[in-house]
């Protein structure tokens, strides 16, 4: 861990000179709200590799790809701000800002202070960073966050995961899974392209309790759908383009009982689905016992 | 002054840097496709950049050749995986064909050669012809072109594609050329696809 000096003249210090300099004008607002309530903290992170346990506070500003390794363990206190730099170097149109979970991860906000990851661009927009990313993590719980701007508001694969009470917004994906054990329960998932976005593939998955709404898409079940992931008692409602969506390789059923869909009427409900209707090589979206209200989260 | 001061010595002394190595994560799968710079090009690309994200969720990239010499030898390369290409352009130039009106045979021409000799599929025509590059005398229907090996990683790639044969019409294109000169490409091409109940 270094002190930052921008006086220095070695090609590292200019290095770090020149990180000052990007940052400064971001760093002073900060600082200057710190400097007149509570002492903050700002922590800059430029590609790093977290093998011990750390805790985050205040602000932590992240330029590429930082990864909690398996050895490591984050805890991320209420009120972090995580603030993703707009980079893209591989050119792909997605920001390469990330935080890849391998080992543990506790980011426990509350209501009061929810926990933020967020964009740092002056005009933020889907995409600027790439996601928080959970795959193989040994631990992970996730409560309290907010997360914008990303291509995946949150990622996670292979692990065992519980996301409650977070907001996912303005993302290209909002909540995406594969092949996990999950639980995600009062959420707002909305005002991204896909709300909510799987590949099943033998996940254990318990999704309700959550506002999806307001996204292009509600949910995009991508692939390998085998009917397990149990969605229920959510809100699913006025998303732009279609409340649900199967992807081109899922050619079986899918069931989602007793949700809100913003009616109750069987043919309008059906109406916000894209399957079978449009393409035969597809299953179809049930909706049975659907909600005559909705539902109201924790 | 004394504020000015008081911000950079606080943001001196509170900034801390932790530098290490960067790791790498799995960005997930891609799709490029190549493409020239006429509006046509443009409008088709997109067509198809929508149809395989919507439909899949696979990111597709594109990137812009200056002729369709280059854009072709990209995809033999392999620095593209699906090209936009015309049966009676590929006729003339690639297979030293004698024109023909014979849109049928000319296709499935182009298919079987495309197939044995570049490792290459081309996909059912997507319905119109372009007439302005045409040589003389001969069909010239738009195709989609798509890599085998692109194909292998993909393997619902070309049943995708095909979704779209036979739904773009001289008039459709006409059309659709029209808005999207006065417009929003993007916007004209989801407009088709959805028109189309694609996705």
């Amino acid at each position: 861990m270094t002190i930052l000096n921008p006086t220095v003249s070695s090609p590292r210090g200019a290095h770090l000179a020149a990180l000052f300099r990007r940052w400064c004008p971001l760093l002073s607002l900060l600082l200057l709200a710190g400097c007149f309530a509570t002492p903050a903290s700002v922590q800059y992170l430029d590609g790093a590799a977290i093998t011990d346990a750390q805790i985050w506070s205040g602000t932590v500003l992240i330029r590429g790809v930082v990864t909690v390794t398996k050895t490591g363990q984050l805890t991320i206190l209420p009120g972090t701000r995580i603030v993703f730099d707009r980079i893209d170097v591989d050119g792909d149109g997605i920001g390469d800002g990330e935080l890849l979970i391998e080992g543990g991860l506790v980011a426990k906000g509350t209501a009061a202070a929810p926990i933020l990851f967020t964009s740092a661009a002056a005009t933020p927009a889907r995409g600027d960073w790439k996601y928080l990313y959970l795959d193989f993590a040994q631990r992970a719980e996730v409560a309290h966050i907010i997360s914008e701007y990303a291509y995946s508001g949150i990622q996670i694969h292979f692990c065992r995961a519980r996301v409650v009470d977070s907001e996912f917004r303005y993302n290209v994906d909002g909540v995406r899974f594969s092949t996990v054990n999950i639980e995600l329960s009062g959420n707002r998932i909305h005002h991204n392209t896909n709300g909510l976005r799987y590949e099943e593939r033998r996940s254990t998955a318990a999704i309700h309790y959550n506002d999806i709404v307001a996204n292009d898409v509600g949910i995009f079940i991508v692939t390998r759908s085998a009917d397990q992931a149990v969605i229920e008692s959510n809100n699913i409602a006025g998303n732009q383009i279609y409340n649900v969506k199967l992807g081109l390789s899922q050619p079986t059923d899918v069931s989602l009982p007793r949700n809100w869909w913003g009616t109750a009427d069987p043919d309008a409900i059906a109406a916000s689905f894209f399957d079978r209707k449009f393409d035969k090589e597809l299953g179809t979206v049930l909706a049975p016992e659907p909600l005559e209200q909705p539902v109201a989260l924790p | 002054m004394m504020l000015k001061r008081l911000l950079i010595l606080t943001t001196v002394s509170l900034l801390t840097v932790v530098v290490a190595t960067s790791a790498v994560a799995c960005t997930g799968k891609k799709v490029v496709i190549g493409r020239t710079a006429t509006l046509q090009q443009e409008l088709l690309a997109r067509v198809v950049m929508e149809l395989i994200d919507k439909r899949t969720g696979t990111a597709v990239n594109e990137v812009i050749f200056d002729t369709p010499e280059a854009a072709h030898a990209a995809l033999l390369k392999g620095e593209v995986d699906l090209g936009l290409e015309y049966t009676g352009v590929i006729g003339a130039s690639l297979l030293s064909q004698a024109p023909t009106a014979d849109a049928d045979a000319l296709y499935a021409l182009v298919r079987k050669s495309y197939s044995a000799d570049l490792n290459l599929m081309a996909i059912r025509p997507l319905g119109f012809e372009n007439r302005t590059l045409a040589p003389a005398g001969s069909a010239n229907q738009a195709v989609v072109i798509l890599r085998k090996e692109t194909w292998k990683k993909f393997p619902a790639l070309d049943r995708l594609l095909e979704k779209l044969s036979g739904k773009i019409s001289d008039q459709t294109m006409q059309e659709m050329e029209a808005k999207a000169a006065a417009g929003d490409v993007p916007k004209v091409a989801n407009e088709f696809l959805r028109a189309n109940k694609l996705y």
